[in-house]
């Protein structure tokens, strides 16, 4: 067990100033058993009407809207979480609609004869956790981690074939395999240290546990991981969604910093 | 009677001023009709001026045929009696649960007798159904939406066109002594707070010309203007 | 009686202009352009004898009570009972595009996912009657057989007083019902996409009809979990129940497609917390899907303990061996659907095909068996038409009875009866040039 101190913000800088903007932040983490969170607070700016939701996958969140022009938006969360250092969510039985793949990780393109491939190698069927480890090192010796050339909305079929991406193509690759594999699995969005931004991995479910994999980095997920949300993939867990009149979307600058804290007795 | 959005209560307000715009510019349209029989083929521009619109038609058979109906002008200007009917058309059409299909039906009637009308020989007497259509639309929200709000905005629209055509068109000041008075009737029933309350600078700059009776036309450009705005938000 | 007697050419010329003047439209978009036109009528109308009809009632309510059922199988549990006991496999829920897991754990107002169900029929020649489709998401058409039938009273007084026909023009007090029912405080809303949508003619009509308010996405707002409709007065009132006409993907830009217009942000949450009632409810696309199309027949029996009343065009399903074996060798005389396509898209008829094309959908259909059914082409029923000089023509017709369901599952009492365009084409469509008539129930 240990106590980590996170702070997460992004900021939105408009082109001309938006007004009527609705919006829904998910980046309220959840105690689940690998993680606990001490204290949680968090900002949205200018201030507007915030209410809590919670959605179809479990997560938490905040919705709310802000009517006046406004040219700049912010939001993030601080908190302490204390994160168990085995890597995985207790879970006897997982469901079933997991082994099926969504429309982002559906194993299309070059993903299922990748799969054909390595399936001749993989571990024995009987060792779930040893496989999913062994897809997520091929999905890591495949992608070039290159940011600017997928978008929120890339398939997974689509960054395999350019072999390229940031840490969400290499969960929802890996996320395809599993699925092919019959390994139930769910997509993550957190944090992680010395991420600079918000991080996406994957939990593989072997023997009555969800087991963090992390594919960007190639290995299991530790106590520097802070859940945030669980999906079928990114759509499911972006951390802002938002509507608005008038407005282009300008810039976008995001912070995060991650320490060990002092663990409160 | 259910609530007014927003978009709906402008629905209402133009739908009242379209159609309203369709009905006295078709009949002083045909009075300067009448005029040409006689002598005068350029008296049409004396139309077209007091409506501030850009003769662009050349002559006399264009101008009917470009003004009625759009034909052969490749911009057809807001004025012309063709798009007054589709805007009318476009606004009554999203309102059928606010003014009901038996009033939304008599708008269905002039567009379509309108249309018809295009290739007859005496314009004048096909478009007489057009005109019966609107007038018969116009007792049909009269008789439906008399004392509901909803009556109320689609009265604010069609006196205030109706004024500002009166206006431009130098009706007699009778005349628009009358349409001035069921104007401040239909306001007098709008509460403050409400988007149809009045502009109290606006309404005094049409009372203040009123008062000059048949010497309105000296601040003509000022009273349309004010029309135009009365239902601008006051100025602190 | 000779009924069709009792609609000369003049009298269907009648309703035709009555049609007209009260803009019985349906919007199209050619070439980029939108155009309003009429949907074509035919005053002819279907006639259902009463004890025919009483044998449809029975097998259309207990369909859609057993759709229902299932519905509220697949949402409240992440283990649906019905795929525990292995009726249907598991994997025609989950890779259906209508399973929407963003629904899960909602429980809808009073239980009801599919309020308004337009069940698809046709009438073979040997009399006996298939259901071809269930639409439990935003089944449209009511209102044209409605005011279709106010209009030929007008037009033709004899012809009701001379037959016993049941009165359909309680469709809007039925569709009240429902609403009140499921409200859950405040207003009812028909919210519509706007009057570029192919059937606002429909919308507007139905608002009026039921007093219910037609409004845009704009004209709501969503505050701290609860749906307000906006007024011009700047006042805002409770809205608690929504009869969209929307589709799922585009109902809400904060949990479906992030870029829609014309969605409410947040419904989904007023929907979530029960201050609201969705009228279809979202999610419901999983039930009528055409793979879980199949398993319709079992589900009767397995929610409700009962036989199907109504027979499914007899349908094959690759997934089982035997099925798969039949559909290969019959391939010929079948209809090929895909069950991951929407719409009209993916459906080929095995007759068609040259050998080449064939030999491909085989292929196919052996790699991915469980992405396909296969149907006997059914040699439905023709109905007469009137051409333009009162001639009597035949063509191709189904019918599209609703389903409505509130404090009870009740069926209304006529249909949309929808006929193809040309002689030898089986598309009903309107946007496939199609017309529609009327629907008599007779009372004995």
């Amino acid at each position: 067990m240990k106590a980590v101190n996170f702070q997460y913000r992004t900021e939105l800088v408009f082109s001309s100033p938006a007004s009527d903007h609705k919006f829904l932040l998910k980046i309220l983490p959840q105690d689940d058993g690998r993680q606990r969170i001490a204290s949680l607070s968090w900002l949205v700016e200018p201030q507007g009407k915030l209410w809590r939701v919670s959605d179809g996958f479990g997560n938490a969140a905040l919705a709310g809207y802000i009517d006046p022009p406004h040219s700049r938006f912010r939001f993030g969360i601080t908190g302490t979480a204390e994160v168990s250092d085995k890597p995985y969510v207790i879970c006897p039985e997982p469901e079933r609609a997991l082994l099926y793949p969504s429309e982002l990780t559906k194993p299309r393109g070059g993903i299922s004869d990748f799969y054909d491939r390595l399936k001749a190698f993989a571990p024995p069927p009987d060792e779930p956790l040893r496989r999913a480890e062994y897809f997520s090192r091929a999905v890591h010796g495949h992608m070039n981690y290159e940011r600017g050339i997928t978008g929120s909305s890339t398939p997974a079929r689509e960054a395999f074939a350019l072999g390229s991406g940031v840490c969400q193509d290499y969960a929802h690759i890996l996320l395809a395999l599993l699925k092919l594999d019959k390994i139930p699995c769910r997509y993550v969005a957190g944090l992680a240290s010395d991420c600079g931004e918000t991080h996406a991995w994957v939990e593989a479910w072997a023997n009555g546990k969800f087991y963090g994999i992390d594919p960007t980095r190639d290995k299991f997920t530790d106590e520097s991981y802070v859940a945030l949300s669980r999906g079928r993939d990114f759509k499911d867990c972006s951390v802002e969604r938002g509507t608005y009149k008038g407005a282009c979307k300008g810039s976008q600058t995001i912070t995060l910093s991650m320490e060990d804290a002092e663990v409160s007795q | 009677m259910g609530i007014i959005s927003v978009e709906h209560s402008f629905n209402l307000y133009w739908l009242g001023r379209y159609s309203e715009r369709i009905y006295t510019t078709l009949c002083t349209f045909f009075n300067y009709y009448d005029k040409t029989l006689d002598k005068d083929k350029k008296c049409y521009k004396v139309f077209l001026k007091k409506l501030d619109v850009e003769d662009k038609y050349g002559d006399y058979e264009s101008f009917i045929r470009g003004y009625l109906y759009n034909d052969g002008v490749e911009a057809p200007d807001v004025f012309s009696v063709d798009s007054a009917f589709g805007m009318a058309y476009d606004n009554a059409l999203v309102i059928r649960d606010v003014i009901g299909s038996e009033s939304l039906a008599y708008v269905h009637l002039a567009v379509d007798a309108f249309h018809y009308s295009r290739d007859a020989k005496n314009l004048r007497l096909a478009l007489m159904p057009a005109i019966d259509y609107l007038l018969a639309f116009w007792g049909s929200i009269d008789d439906r939406l008399a004392s509901g709000e909803a009556g109320t905005i689609i009265k604010c629209g069609k006196l205030i066109e109706r004024l500002d055509l009166y206006f431009r068109f130098s009706y007699n000041y009778k005349q628009i002594y009358a349409e001035y008075e069921k104007l401040c009737h239909v306001l007098s029933h709008v509460k403050k707070g409400n988007p149809f309350y009045y502009n109290t600078e606006r309404l005094s700059v049409l009372v203040e010309v009123i008062g000059m009776k048949g010497r309105y036309k000296e601040r003509l450009d000022e009273v349309l203007d004010c029309l135009g705005r009365l239902f601008e938000e006051q100025s602190a | 009686m000779n009924l069709v007697d009792n609609i000369p050419l003049a009298t269907a010329r009648e309703i035709n202009k009555l049609m007209m003047r009260y803009g019985v439209k349906f919007g199209v978009y050619k070439n980029n352009e939108f155009i309003e036109q009429l949907f074509p009528y035919d005053a002819i109308p279907r006639i259902i004898p009463a004890e025919e009809f009483a044998f449809l009632n029975k097998g259309l309510v207990q369909r859609v009570n057993a759709l229902n059922c299932f519905l509220n199988d697949i949402y409240s549990s992440s283990t649906p009972k019905i795929i525990k006991d292995k009726v249907i496999p598991e994997e025609f829920v989950y890779i259906s595009s209508g399973h929407l897991p963003e629904c899960n754990g909602i429980p809808p107002p009073k239980g009801i996912y599919s309020h308004i169900s337009g069940i698809d029929l046709v009438q073979c020649k040997g009399g006996s009657w298939y259901v071809l489709e269930d639409n439990l998401r935003v089944p449209s058409g009511a209102s044209y057989p409605l005011i279709a039938r106010e209009l030929c009273r007008i037009a033709n007084p004899e012809a009701f007083s001379l037959n016993d026909v049941e009165d359909n023009r309680n469709y809007s007090d039925m569709l009240k019902d429902v609403m009140k029912h499921v409200n859950r405080g405040g207003l009812n809303v028909i919210l519509t996409p706007g009057r570029y949508n192919a059937a606002y003619f429909e919308h507007s009509y139905l608002a009026e009809r039921t007093g219910a308010v037609l409004v845009i996405a704009s004209q709501l707002t969503v505050d701290d979990g609860a749906l307000y409709m906006k007024d011009y007065m700047g006042g805002k009132a409770r809205v608690g129940a929504v009869y969209r006409r929307i589709s799922d993907e585009y109902l809400d830009p904060m949990t479906f497609e992030a870029d829609s217009l014309i969605g409410v942000p947040h419904i989904m949450d007023a929907y979530r917390a029960g201050n609201v009632a969705i009228i279809n409810a979202p999610g419901n696309g999983v039930a009528d899907d055409k793979g879980i199309y199949y398993f319709v027949p079992k589900m009767i029996k397995y929610y409700l303990g009962e036989e199907a009343v109504l027979n499914n065009a007899p349908t094959y399903l690759p997934y089982y061996e035997d099925d798969l074996k039949f559909t290969l060798d019959n391939i010929r005389r079948l209809v090929i659907k895909d069950v991951s396509e929407a719409g009209g898209y993916g459906v080929v008829f095995g007759s068609n095909l040259s050998e080449g094309e064939l030999g491909e959908i085989k292929a196919l259909i052996k790699k991915e068996p469980r992405r396909f059914i296969s149907q006997e082409v059914i040699d439905f029923i023709d109905l007469e038409i009137m051409d333009d000089d009162g001639g009597l023509i035949p063509r191709k017709a189904d019918l599209r009875a609703f389903v409505l369901t509130g404090e009870t599952t009740r069926v209304w009492e006529s249909g949309l009866t929808r006929f193809s365009r040309d002689a030898d084409s089986f598309i009903v469509n309107s946007s496939q040039g199609g017309g529609f008539k009327d629907t008599w129930v007779l009372s004995r």
